[in-house]
């Protein structure tokens, strides 16, 4: 065979090879056993829908048919980690040529889909909101609030969606107006006044407080409740591991490098009731003892503190002291131990997955009279607020 | 469904592929490609099947009515087959249109239930019309076997955003086609060229200028207009050639032959030249069902005028029921008349380089229009454009280098707009090394293009509004 021939005919085999890829990734598709999470995606991966001509009507068989050839195709979290990643990365080193042509100072800069960096530091944050569009929206979840049978407190989260950081004078704006027009006994915020403190404050690409920031929240509800002294960590602890958060995780961008740091305290002894199950909340000791998966994009603060559940109840067994609900997002995993060593029973209340973990709609009042709850903490930042799955039915 | 879709490429067209092959007689591969085409087009909007089964099925009457009563009725028949597929366009595309400005002209409040355009329906409906048109001129026969002729107008891969095949196109490859190993791979090649063309050129370009675009523009800087615009010019090319491309590759893949759509518009030397190469199934479509039955170039200057304003105005209409498109369509009629009077004389005379500069200009010019549906933006937009302004440049910048990736797209956009490639690709087509070379940087595209459908849920193709 002449050499040309040979190589047209390898010409024609290798433009076989997408055909081949196509039909063994329909084969892998739907035989496989379908992917439930996505760590890097932090969320439930959509596995083949099952056909019915009412969905197919509608459309949505087809778009979610679509959604989970996405989420199921082989390799896919792989090749969109490192597409992203690559893509993002380009953007990165280009916004720094960019930053230091024009610099930076004081200003926001978007070189990812959804987050920006602000003073050229690296922590992904995202640009704060307009609160003029959103006043209406914030009622939806404060009113049900201010209605609530007991004595409630409201510790507000300053955080990036919240804060102009380049204003001359730095203020919570959103905070402000709810203090201004909704009634709450007791309300307070953490007091983020500069980036600096933000900084000290907040993990670098997470949406969520650090360790030093939770201790400063934990005081704040100490001085709230009028409790003589709060525990302090006898230790910080620093693992050589890098954490990756919900931003570098979402937006698949891991240049931001940051060790995972936490404080190590001696907690009052407590049993925890997940969903109504004991068992232990968070891998506090396994962390402790360096068993930790080092993987890049897993998430240290969900695995550390534990994840987001419906229902988390702490119990010190000690009737003498107050039962305290704590209504929160994820932020509160962190602080939800530390607060639990003041009180008898700790009744933390995730609102997005009460019902779904708990097989019942949450009601709050109701809840309050059952556990003979004495103490409300309502824990949130800006995006709970304006999120419609944080709106509590108050009968 | 789209061809960019992973459902389409991981599902649809493997198991077409398989049923298609493992037959041999001609009458079950059309029934599958029938059968498969339906589908597919159900699979966007199921309810509207069943207009188009509507008006294959009409129209096949129609078409055989037309061939076997020849007579002076037979022109009425012909008129009235005519007014029924256009009402039946009207009717899905311009009702909204047409009662909101008769209420806004006449201050009526004339109340109407909304109705939903049917996608595909302008290529469709063109397609059919051709089918009848040509059945009465006797340039074709009418199609006996209605299930050859509803595989004709529901043919996958032109069903939806074209282009439109006219029947004399495939009349004989209907029935007679042959398929071969070196067409399939030939097609596939095709389709992956189209699949790039979309998903990596015409998506990224599509984040420029929709990130441009949807800022304030009489804030926007000059640079940052022009940039806007030039990329949505490329959007539009690439998204449209891209499927074109496709289409004709997957046509091959199952032994059609569609003609070209496209033939390296942006470096027409002039407008008149431009239409010549930009969706050239339309612009002849338009020439030999409108433009020549009224007259064409051959009565008084006037009428001749009159013609090319009245195509160019339905030109307009066909792309969207909007008055931009009705603006930009007058708009390319009256620079052809003008370029028809005196302006390609004065072309002629001066070098290429400024016939190509006079052509992009005013084509960009036109996709302002065409773009920005409200014509006190369009005004905003071109003024910024050519009245150098020097707002919020910076800030917009630092606000947006997220999309500073898509930048470098702009590369293979400007080379694929000219016939660089192509020329290279022809000179080396015995070079088997070359082939070789070739071959496997379209497996390195199409490889790219699945990694950007699995990270990117941005894949609206614009055809699809026509």
């Amino acid at each position: 065979m002449r050499l040309d021939q040979l190589i047209k005919k390898i010409s024609n085999l290798i433009l076989i090879i997408p055909l081949v890829l196509i039909v063994v990734s329909s084969i892998m598709l739907i035989s496989r056993e379908p992917k439930k999470y996505s760590n890097i995606e932090n969320r439930n991966l959509k596995s083949l829908p099952s056909f019915s001509f009412e969905d197919f009507f509608q459309g949505e068989y087809q778009s979610d048919l679509e959604s989970a050839i996405a989420d199921q195709f082989p390799l896919s979290q792989t090749i969109k980690k490192n597409m992203l990643s690559s893509e993002n990365s380009i953007s990165y080193y280009f916004s720094n040529v960019v930053n230091k042509i024009i610099g930076c100072e004081n200003r926001y800069v978007k070189f990812l889909k959804n987050s920006y960096v602000f003073s050229c530091d690296d922590y992904l944050i995202r640009s704060p909101l307009d609160i003029e569009k959103r006043k209406n929206d914030l009622s939806k979840t404060l009113l049900p609030l201010s209605k609530i049978n007991a004595s409630t407190t409201f510790l507000y989260i300053n955080s990036s969606d919240s804060i102009d950081f380049s204003e001359e004078k730095i203020n919570d704006k959103f905070y402000d107006y709810i203090v201004e027009n909704y009634f709450f006994e007791n309300i307070d915020e953490l007091e983020i006044k500069d980036w600096d403190t933000y900084k000290k404050y907040y993990y670098k690409t997470d949406h969520h407080l650090n360790h030093v920031g939770i201790q400063k929240a934990y005081e704040k509800i100490i001085r709230i409740y009028d409790i003589p002294s709060a525990i302090q960590p006898f230790k910080e602890i620093e693992f050589e591991v890098n954490f990756d958060g919900s931003r570098a995780r979402t937006e698949s961008f891991y240049l931001f490098k940051e060790n995972f740091r936490v404080y190590k305290y001696n907690f009052f002894n407590f049993d925890t009731y997940i969903n109504g199950v004991l068992k232990p909340y968070g891998n506090y000791d396994k962390y402790y003892n360096f068993k930790y998966d080092s993987t890049v994009g897993v998430n240290h603060y969900g695995s550390f503190y534990g994840g987001d559940v419906g229902e988390l109840i702490y119990d010190t067994k000690r009737n003498e002291l107050k039962n305290i609900l704590i209504i929160s997002s994820s932020f509160s995993n962190a602080l939800n131990p530390l607060v639990a060593n003041h009180f008898n029973k700790t009744f933390v209340i995730d609102p997005r997955h009460y019902s779904r973990d708990m097989n019942e709609e949450f009601d709050i009042n109701n809840y309050i009279i059952k556990n003979e709850i004495d103490e409300v903490l309502i824990f949130f930042d800006i995006t709970a607020i304006l999120d419609e799955k944080f709106i509590l039915e108050v009968k | 469904m789209l061809f960019s879709s992973l459902v389409f490429i991981f599902f649809y067209l493997p198991l077409l592929i398989f049923f298609y092959y493992i037959f041999k007689k001609r009458s079950i591969k059309n029934l599958i490609l029938l059968t498969f085409s339906l589908f597919f087009y159900s699979w966007g909007e199921p309810i509207y099947l069943f207009l188009m089964l509507l008006s294959i099925s009409s129209n096949y009457l129609i078409a055989i009515f037309l061939d076997k009563h020849r007579s002076n009725f037979n022109k009425h028949m012909m008129l009235l087959a005519v007014a029924f597929n256009v009402g039946f366009l009207f009717y899905f595309k311009y009702f909204n249109f047409f009662i909101t400005n008769i209420n806004n002209i006449f201050s009526l409040k004339i109340e109407f239930n909304e109705v939903m355009l049917p996608i595909g329906i302008s290529f469709y409906t063109f397609q059919i019309l051709s089918y009848v048109i040509d059945v009465y001129r006797k340039k074709v026969e009418p199609q006996k076997n209605i299930l050859n002729l509803a595989m004709y107008v529901s043919l996958f891969p032109q069903l939806i955003a074209g282009p439109i095949v006219r029947y004399e196109t495939v009349e004989n490859e209907i029935v007679n086609r042959s398929e071969n190993l070196d067409d399939f791979l030939a097609g596939f090649k095709r389709f992956i060229i189209g699949l790039g063309k979309k998903v990596l050129i015409a998506n990224n370009m599509a984040l420029i200028a929709d990130t441009i675009m949807s800022n304030d523009i009489s804030r926007m800087s000059s640079l940052w207009l022009w940039i806007g615009i030039v990329a949505y010019s490329f959007q539009i090319f690439f998204d449209f050639s891209g499927y074109s491309d496709m289409a004709i590759g997957l046509g091959k893949m199952f032994g059609f032959n569609f003609l070209e759509n496209f033939n390296y518009p942006y470096i027409a030397k002039n407008i008149t030249d431009f239409w010549r190469r930009w969706h050239i199934s339309l612009s002849t479509w338009f020439r030999d069902y409108l433009y020549i039955p009224m007259g064409g170039n051959k009565v008084s200057q006037f009428k001749w005028y009159r013609n090319i304003f009245v195509v160019w105005l339905i030109t307009g209409l066909w792309h969207g029921a909007s008055w931009n498109f009705v603006i930009w369509g007058l708009y390319f009629g009256t620079i052809l008349i003008l370029e028809k009077y005196f302006i390609i004389k004065i072309l002629q005379l001066i070098p290429n380089f400024f016939s190509h500069f006079y052509s992009i200009i005013l084509i960009i010019i036109g996709w302002v229009i065409f773009r920005l549906e409200d014509m006190s933006l369009v005004f905003t937009y071109l003024k910024g454009m050519f009245f150098i302004n020097k707002n919020e440049s910076l800030y917009f910048y630092m606000e947006n280098l997220n999309i500073t990736n898509s930048f470098i797209y702009f590369i293979p956009a400007i080379i694929l707009s000219t016939p660089l490639i192509k020329n290279i690709i022809d000179k080396n087509k015995e070079n088997q090394f070359f082939i070789l070379l070739y071959n496997t940087s379209l497996i390195f595209i199409f490889l790219m293009c699945i990694a950007k459908l699995l990270t990117s849920s941005y894949n609206p193709f614009i055809y699809f509004r026509f």
